[in-house]
């Protein structure tokens, strides 16, 4: 009778469980350990997850919101990510020695059982921290801390089973302990090795290439832990199996004589130096900033030194081989990226292939989106949008500029236009120069292309660029067809003064027709004179409408609810309209300067250059005159200042720094800079008058002396 | 019955053939020596037939089913390496938990015997006891699963005369009562002779002899002869002689055949002695190879 | 009660069968005494019992000992002359007369080999 009940017993595969038990006993120390690890991590984190959180006890519980918490479990994953990968790539060492190996192969069990034995043991052990983790959150003080803990073990679970997969199936290439620990190492590293990589060549080697910024190994491999929990998450259960499936594949087809070496397929042998050649290539490359020298070099020692270590002698042929084929890679890559042979760099679409295009500064603020109480409102893409055909052949010409500056910035010869005031502006010149031009193409696809610009060489065509209406709009935004304008104040040097609703509209609707009209580069730019403007407009203005992040459109109520906002336009003497608006109301005076301010001064500073022997130039400056005669401060004013980058190579001579104070008894710390170039006859009688002193201590020296003409010439280069 | 069988066996590391064309047979009840020098392919083939390796081309059965990966056959089967392994932290006792887990036939009344026996501890960690004490109790915790078949690879390489004469002395009750079949492989002739019943030799991969002991006995003779005056040339003729050499007048001959004819030819002769002795195995298996053919 | 000579070059299985002899013939071992069963002596000399059982049945043809089924092997009384293995009596004389030729080829005499063989035979009269 019992021995019939011990035979009933005996069904199940005992064998199995008894191996599985074995291998989960004599592994049990590091589950151990990770675990009071997860618990120190999670018990040092409770007082600021408890308090911060407790907030939501009173919202209603949001499952987006619960998972975003998640991401506050970043260490605590992280630790399970190195343990997992540790655990998975020693899980199967038993193949590593001939003599474990023959002990446990020759045991009565079927391949089958042995790996699923050691590979379901591993998985119990590596979802015990996550079991520990699950019930220390329940420590915490929400009211929801049940499902949140229940998350957090589904999260850790996929992390660990997935990593720990992806270590037994890279264990399974080598026969060597260090070996498997080392290729799962690698192998995780990998793709944001790679990633950094082809960012890092494409950008150093590709003129116009743009980082677009978007991390595709974080977002389509290494997953955050709230996108976890979303279907994409279910990349992991995909990899799971694609993992164990293949760790089970390759145990089947193990040579167990071949327990100790380095690489346990021999057909592999080469595969696996060549890929450690390349990814010591990356290494070293990323290393010393995008070297392709260091590249091939540690490529090739790489090869040739993993070629020995895999076939345990140095065979000078397969050496010479390998080294051969990583050259021969170092090439393609060269003349990939380097002599772009794919022609990235000349690429500039077809109008007909082109939906629409967008040009921006590529370190400004796009104003995609605004915040309210409820989130996100996007506000009308439309608007940044260039669609219409003549503006695209147009931006086409402005692309094909900027690609012609590529050997004058490969020679190092580019220079950076000073970034003194924050602007959207691509054709500011204090702005930044670096340019972003973006095309959305009828296939679906984006191209980006990133280029500095440079307000002299590419005149022309910033020129063009710059009577683009949604250019315009990205500078102006009352531009913009989905902005309306609620009321204004009008700024002037004696104060402020409200405009009533009429007026408001009435200015809005001229300042709108200037700027359309205006033609930027021409009436502001480079080596034109302008006015300085005494006058601008604080405007209160709303967006009509926009779309929440569902798609829904939202209203000018909504909008206006919440959001509302202003800005200054500065009122140039050249905005037609909205000056004959201003002058029927009474405030033309200000514009003309036919009437100062009360206060009104100025303060001269002249420098003289001149040119001495060595071809360098030797600056002098004149101690600042101070005055206060209104004719002269109008004379200057009317005459204007030079719109110049004071980097160019322009030829100096003389130049005058002017400070212009609204109200200099009042407020003296409030004044206008502008910088005047060449000799002025009337300011220099009037100095004359004065005879200032050389302020020695101002004095610099040292420029190198260029003439009109070499200013010239630099210049259109 | 047979109890092991290979047929052919292909075996190659990186190109070469370790087993080259490998056939044998050992029948049930048989304790058969594998035999044949170093790196003949004695090694590779037991790794084949416990199922650790698999073969390339040809067939090796247990029990008529072919061995690799056969759960059943395996069960029933015990095997220890010249290269032990225990794991590293294991007791005796925790040992013979896992074999008792995996073996249907482990006894552990039989454990308990031999552990008093061998007068081990139970609660001693295998690598803290000498490699002769490992070698001993992995042999006879083997023999508590109660095997049919019972493979092993240079056994009593590194025992003592004791350990060895108690380790065959426990086999071999397990041969009678059990009718056990033993597979032994050894690079020392000597050893197997007394306990050995079947003997196959292997060289560069192939079982180049294989014989029953009674019958490798029975035909071949080492025959010590004097003649008055020269030796007697027709005996070159009538003798299926497989050596011969001469210290004095006294002539030691190698003969195939039968005892009682070659002493009825001898004694035809006249002789002034006439001695047939047996060989043992070693200079049996010398000569036969040699009239084979193969150099050593 | 068997011990063997592991430095003799002779098989094993030949020295058990002259031990056993030997202690038939001295007597220490009488008639229908069970001598060792095949597992005892393969257990205890660790020798395979194949040839252990050869060895009885050798012994057996000589008429040392007789084997009752399911039993046992016993030693042969003197009575049982029939059994007398020719084979074995041809053997000895031949030995015999090796010895006697070493004897004359070292100078003893005659009267010494009678001498020995009374004493021998005076001792187990018939």
């Amino acid at each position: 009778m019992n021995s019939d009940n011990k035979k009933n017993i005996k069904k199940m595969p005992s064998g199995c469980i008894t191996l599985g038990l074995t291998s989960l006993r004599r592994t049990m120390w590091v589950p151990i350990i990770w675990s009071v690890i997860m618990i120190v991590l999670t018990m040092t984190m409770m007082d600021s997850m408890g308090y911060y959180y407790s907030r939501l006890n009173i919202r209603v519980y949001d499952f987006a919101a619960l998972t975003e918490e998640l991401n506050e479990l970043m260490p605590m994953y992280m630790v399970t990510v190195v343990f997992s990968a540790f655990f998975g790539a020693i899980q199967f060492s038993f193949l590593n020695r001939v003599n474990s190996v023959g002990f446990i192969h020759s045991m009565p069990l079927t391949r089958n059982r042995i790996f699923m034995s050691y590979y379901l043991s591993g998985v119990v052990s590596v979802l015990i921290p996550q079991i520990v983790l699950m019930l220390n959150l329940l420590l915490l003080p929400w009211k929801y801390r049940f499902l949140f803990a229940f998350l957090a073990f589904i999260v850790g679970a996929l992390y660990s089973v997935g990593v720990y997969s992806f270590g037994v199936m890279m264990s399974m290439f080598s026969a060597k302990t260090i070996g498997s620990v080392l290729f799962t190492v690698v192998g995780l590293a990998s793709p944001l090795l790679v990633e950094a990589f082809i960012r890092l060549i494409m950008s150093s080697s590709l003129f116009g290439y743009c980082n677009s910024g978007k991390a595709w190994v974080a977002e389509y491999l290494y997953l955050f832990p709230n996108v976890v929990m979303s279907p994409k998450g279910l990349i992991y259960v995909a990899a799971i199996v694609l993992f164990t499936f293949c760790a089970w594949l390759l145990y089947k087809r193990n040579h167990s004589e071949l327990a100790g070496d380095l690489v346990a397929y021999p057909g592999l042998r080469s595969v696996a130096t060549t890929i450690c050649g390349i990814l010591a290539g990356v290494v070293g490359y990323l290393i010393f900033g995008g070297n392709l020298f260091v590249f091939a070099l540690f490529g090739v020692i790489c090869s040739v030194l993993v070629n020995f270590a895999v076939r345990k002698k140095l065979e000078l042929v397969s050496s010479l081989i390998h080294g051969a084929i990583f050259v021969v890679i170092t090439l393609v890559i060269v003349s990939l990226f380097v002599f772009d042979i794919t022609g990235f760099e000349k690429r500039i679409p077809e109008v007909d292939d082109i939906e629409y295009a967008r040009v921006y500064n590529a370190y400004g603020h796009m104003r995609e989106y605004v915040y309210t109480e409820d989130g996100k409102v996007y506000l009308d893409p439309e608007q940044l949008r260039i669609r219409d055909k003549a503006d695209l052949e147009t931006v086409r010409r402005f692309h094909e500029d900027l690609i012609g500056n590529r050997d004058f910035y490969r020679a190092g010869e580019y220079y950076w236009i000073s970034t003194e005031s924050y602007s959207e502006s691509i054709y500011d010149p204090y702005a930044s120069g670096r340019i972003r031009i973006e095309y959305k193409l009828k296939n679906g696809t984006t191209m980006y292309r990133e280029y500095n610009a440079y307000n002299d060489r590419n005149r022309e065509t910033l020129l063009e660029m710059s009577a683009i209406r949604q250019l315009k709009a990205q500078d102006h935004v009352i531009v913009r067809e989905d902005v309306r304008v609620n009321h204004m104040e009008l700024i002037t040097p004696t104060g402020r003064v409200p405009l009533s609703y009429e007026t408001s509209i009435a200015l809005g609707d001229a300042l709108k027709k200037d700027i359309l009209a205006e033609n930027v580069v021409k009436e502001r730019g480079l080596n034109d004179f302008r006015s300085p403007s005494l006058v601008s407009l604080d405007i209160v203005y709303v967006f009509t409408h926009g779309y929440d992040e569902d798609g829904n459109k939202v209203g000018e109520e909504e909008l206006a609810g919440h959001y509302s906002s202003n800005i200054s336009e500065i009122v140039y003497p050249h905005y037609t309209n909205t000056v004959a608006v201003l002058r029927e109301y009474g405030y033309g005076r200000y514009i003309d300067y036919s009437e100062l301010p009360e206060g009104a001064a100025m303060e001269i500073e002249k420098s003289e250059t001149s040119k001495r022997s060595d071809n360098t130039v030797m600056t002098d400056v004149y101690y600042p005159q101070f005055t206060n005669d209104s004719e002269l401060i109008q004379n200057v004013m009317a005459y204007g200042f030079k719109v110049s980058s004071e980097n160019c190579a322009t030829s100096y001579d003389t130049s005058y720094k002017v400070k212009y104070y609204n109200n200099y008894e009042k407020i003296p710390d409030s004044y206008d800079t502008f910088i005047i170039y060449g000799e002025v006859d009337f300011i220099e009688e009037w100095l004359l008058t004065r005879s200032p002193e050389k302020d020695a201590t101002a004095a610099y020296e040292g420029m190198p002396y260029r003439s009109k003409e070499e200013a010239e010439a630099i210049r259109l280069k | 019955m047979i109890s092991i069988g290979a047929e052919n066996v292909i075996k190659r590391f990186d190109g070469f053939a370790a087993l080259d064309g490998l056939t044998l047979s050992v029948p049930k009840g048989a304790v058969y020596g594998l035999v044949g020098p170093n790196g003949a392919g004695k090694t590779t083939f037991i790794k084949a037939l416990a199922g650790i390796t698999r073969i390339d081309e040809g067939k090796i059965t247990v029990n008529g089913e072919e061995i690799y990966d056969n759960e059943k056959m395996k069960k029933r089967m015990a095997y220890v390496s010249d290269d032990l392994f225990f794991f590293s932290t294991y007791t005796i006792k925790q040992t013979a938990k896992l074999y008792a887990g995996m073996y249907p036939g482990w006894d552990w009344n039989a454990y308990r015997t031999m552990l008093n026996f061998f007068k081990a501890d139970e609660n001693k960690r295998c690598h803290r006891m000498s490699k002769g004490m490992q070698k001993q109790a992995a042999i006879w915790l083997a023999l508590c699963t109660n095997p049919e078949i019972l493979i092993l690879d240079e056994p009593v390489d590194g025992l003592d005369p004791v350990m060895r004469k108690n380790i065959w002395s426990l086999i071999m009750q397990a041969v009678c009562d059990r009718n056990m079949t033993v597979l032994v492989s050894s690079h020392n002739l000597r050893e197997l002779e007394d306990v050995c019943d079947h003997v196959g030799m292997v060289h560069k991969g192939k079982v180049v002899l294989e014989k029953a002991l009674d019958d490798v006995k029975g035909s071949i003779h080492k025959v010590q002869t004097a003649f008055d005056g020269e030796f007697p040339t027709e005996l070159e003729s009538k003798l299926n002689i497989l050596n011969r050499t001469s210290f004095g007048s006294v002539v030691t001959l190698i003969v195939r055949g039968e005892e009682d004819s070659i002493r009825k030819v001898v004694g035809e002769q006249s002789p002034l002695i006439l001695d047939i002795l047996p060989l043992t195995l070693e200079e049996v298996f010398i000569y036969e190879l040699g009239g084979l053919g193969y150099e050593f | 009660m068997i011990t063997l000579d592991y430095a003799d070059k002779r098989p094993l299985y030949e020295q058990t069968k002259e031990k056993l002899r030997e202690l038939i013939i001295t007597g220490i071992l009488k008639p229908h005494d069970k001598i060792p069963s095949v597992r005892e002596l393969a257990s205890s000399l660790s020798i395979n019992p194949n040839t252990i059982q050869k060895a009885y049945r050798e012994l057996e043809q000589e008429g040392y000992i007789y084997s009752v089924a399911a039993k046992g092997n016993y030693v042969s009384p003197r009575e049982n002359t029939d059994a007398v293995n020719s084979a074995r009596t041809e053997e000895l004389r031949e030995n015999f007369k090796a010895i006697l030729s070493e004897m004359k080829f070292l100078g003893m005499s005659m009267e010494d080999a009678l001498r020995l063989a009374k004493e021998v035979f005076g001792e187990n009269k018939q």
